[in-house]
């Protein structure tokens, strides 16, 4: 069965890039996933790559919460 | 660190700053129903994790199985529903702890609830291990309740459990406040914990403490009836840690669980829902070591571990006297001793309404002042006489002068431990309470005047003994020669504190 990857940027990002993240993301999970492209601004910057219930956070939004967590403990 | 090199730190900060992806498992609301959620997905979460749902809702994982987990919400449930994401957080439930939650009103998980900003810098679990054996040391200091019938004859050490058992509106709260009000001037801390009570009777509460200026050295933690089931489960252990990380300091601390009753009654309901098996008046199988846990946690610290205590009162609420319910015995087999507190009592106006054949202390004697241990020792065998005595004689007139006598010294030792609320008293004014009684001083006062009497005694033995008075409050003991010269005073101004 085709696994969904679903990946969300910031903004609009170039097919280069979006290509580049899916080639890398198949090498890594394997040939079975059918991909797909959204936006979402509440990311700041950066994507988030969700392949089933996993979650691989690379946002600007997440970076800086971890950082505000680290400084308030 | 020097403000120079601040920018030199922030950049090194910077430059060893690496961009790691955040690799986390997500969930999916599946059922959701009365503050219990279904999650499929989610694997490899630990047992009591905090969860975090879409809309910055939290819950708590306390069912895993292999596909999915079972969550309580700590709010209410109306942002959850079936679709939702969830997210583990890695971290058990914790509570914020230390110096900065004194005089300050929290729920369980750190939030407070006086309106006013916390600003805390350590955390602790809020489930944690129980001190361990080695750590431990027998309890041989007195927590002063300030309560006459208690600290003379059900006296409570420090690192001691003891429970407060009995019907609703018997005062159970009360002797817990002023417990609480009678370390004003001592060096314990506490930390009262309000689970599954209306909101206006923890304002009460509050304002209670804060008229008396209790608020300085206490910590409220509270989860009211209309807080989750979840909230009102984790308040107690939540209030464990706070004093847990008091007495780590080495200090003394006296925690209340107001009450342990409906502690159990929260968790029935989470464990229902949770699809648990249902035991004995439907709690389940843990039940009992939900508590044993938790009161477990209460101890008195080797000296070693900086030699800290934590007291604790746990309230428990019976239906119609009955002690032998399930959740009473529980409670009772866990704790060192019980005040037990009857309704008869209570509209006879026998307030405190202890009921002094039925509690007990299992360790406080050992614990207790000296000054205390030399005027109590025949109080209980009195008024157990006297009890007998008087159900025997109800009915009969032709008494002996004997009996005569151990029936009116009975009805004088009601009447000296009656005592109003929010009113503790010193060990100084209890001891002389006692030495007066068992010098029959106080036998002549009619029971509508003892109070007067009783008030104006402590005032005027007071006065003719500073020496005497500043000794027993400064040590807990009481000399012979100390003893003689508070008799002599307590004969010679008898006219003064008896008219």
């Amino acid at each position: 069965m085709m696994r969904t990857c679903v990946i969300r940027a910031a903004s609009h990002m170039s097919d280069d890039t979006y290509e580049y993240i899916c080639r890398e993301a198949k090498k890594k999970f394997g040939d079975d996933i059918a991909f797909r492209r959204e936006t979402d601004d509440g990311l700041l910057g950066g994507f988030v790559l969700e392949i089933g219930t996993e979650i691989f956070d690379l946002s600007y939004a997440a970076q800086l919460e971890t950082i505000r967590k680290q400084i308030h403990g | 660190m020097e403000l120079k090199n601040i920018s030199a730190f922030l950049k090194a900060q910077i430059e060893a700053y690496h961009v790691q992806p955040i690799a986390y498992h997500r969930g999916i609301v599946t059922r959701v129903g009365d503050g219990v959620v279904r999650v499929e997905g989610l694997p490899g979460r630990l047992y009591g994790e905090l969860l975090e749902f879409d809309g910055g809702v939290y819950g708590m994982a306390l069912d895993l199985t292999e596909n999915g987990v079972g969550a309580v919400l700590f709010d209410t449930a109306d942002a959850v529903c079936v679709g939702c994401r969830v997210r583990g957080t890695g971290t058990v439930a914790e509570t914020p702890v230390g110096d900065v939650l004194l005089g300050r009103v929290i729920d369980p998980i750190g939030r407070p609830l006086d309106g006013k900003p916390l600003q805390a810098d350590r955390f602790l679990p809020v489930e944690r291990p129980a001190p361990a054996i080695i750590d431990r040391r027998p309890v041989d200091k007195p927590m002063e309740t300030g309560i006459l019938a208690i600290d003379s004859m059900i006296p409570i050490g420090r690192g001691q459990r003891e429970l407060i058992i009995g019907d609703r509106q018997t005062g159970k709260t009360t002797i817990a406040l002023d417990s609480i009000l009678n370390q004003k001037n001592s060096d314990m801390l506490c930390v009262y914990c309000a689970i599954g009570q209306k909101a206006s009777t923890v304002a009460g509460v509050i304002q209670t403490l804060r008229n008396a200026g209790a608020m300085d050295y206490t910590v409220v933690v509270s989860a009211t009836a209309s807080d989750s089931p979840a909230m009102q489960y984790l308040a107690p252990y939540a209030a464990a840690s706070v004093a847990e990380a008091f007495s780590a300091q080495g200090k003394d601390v006296l925690i209340v669980y107001d009450d342990l009753t409906k502690h159990a009654v929260a968790y029935r309901t989470m464990s229902l829902l949770l699809l648990r098996p249902p035991g004995r008046e439907a709690f389940p199988g843990d039940v009992f070591y939900l508590h044993s846990r938790l009161l477990e946690r209460s101890a008195c610290l080797s000296k070693e571990k900086g030699g800290g205590s934590i007291t604790a009162l746990p309230i428990v609420e019976t239906m119609a006297g009955n002690i032998s319910a399930y959740i009473p015995t529980n409670i009772i087999s866990i704790t060192d001793g019980q005040i037990y507190l009857e309704s008869e009592l209570f509209h006879a106006d026998v307030r405190p309404a202890v009921n002094t054949g039925l509690s007990v202390s299992r360790v406080g004697r050992a614990a207790q002042h000296d000054a205390m241990k030399a005027v109590s020792g025949t109080l209980r065998i009195d008024l157990s006489q006297y009890r007998e005595m008087a159900v025997f004689t109800r009915f009969g007139n032709d008494l002996d002068a004997s009996t005569k006598k151990m029936l009116r010294r009975g009805e004088t030792l009601i009447n000296i431990f009656k005592q109003d609320k929010n009113h503790p008293l010193s060990v100084f004014d209890e001891v002389v309470l006692l030495l007066a009684y068992n010098e029959n001083c106080l036998e002549a006062v009619p029971a509508r005047n003892m109070r007067g009497a009783m008030q104006k005694l402590i005032a005027v033995i007071g006065g003719a003994c500073p020496g005497e008075r500043e000794r027993i409050l400064q040590t807990g003991k009481m000399s012979d020669a100390d003893k003689a010269a508070l008799t002599a005073a307590l004969h010679e101004k008898q006219e003064e504190y008896t008219s």
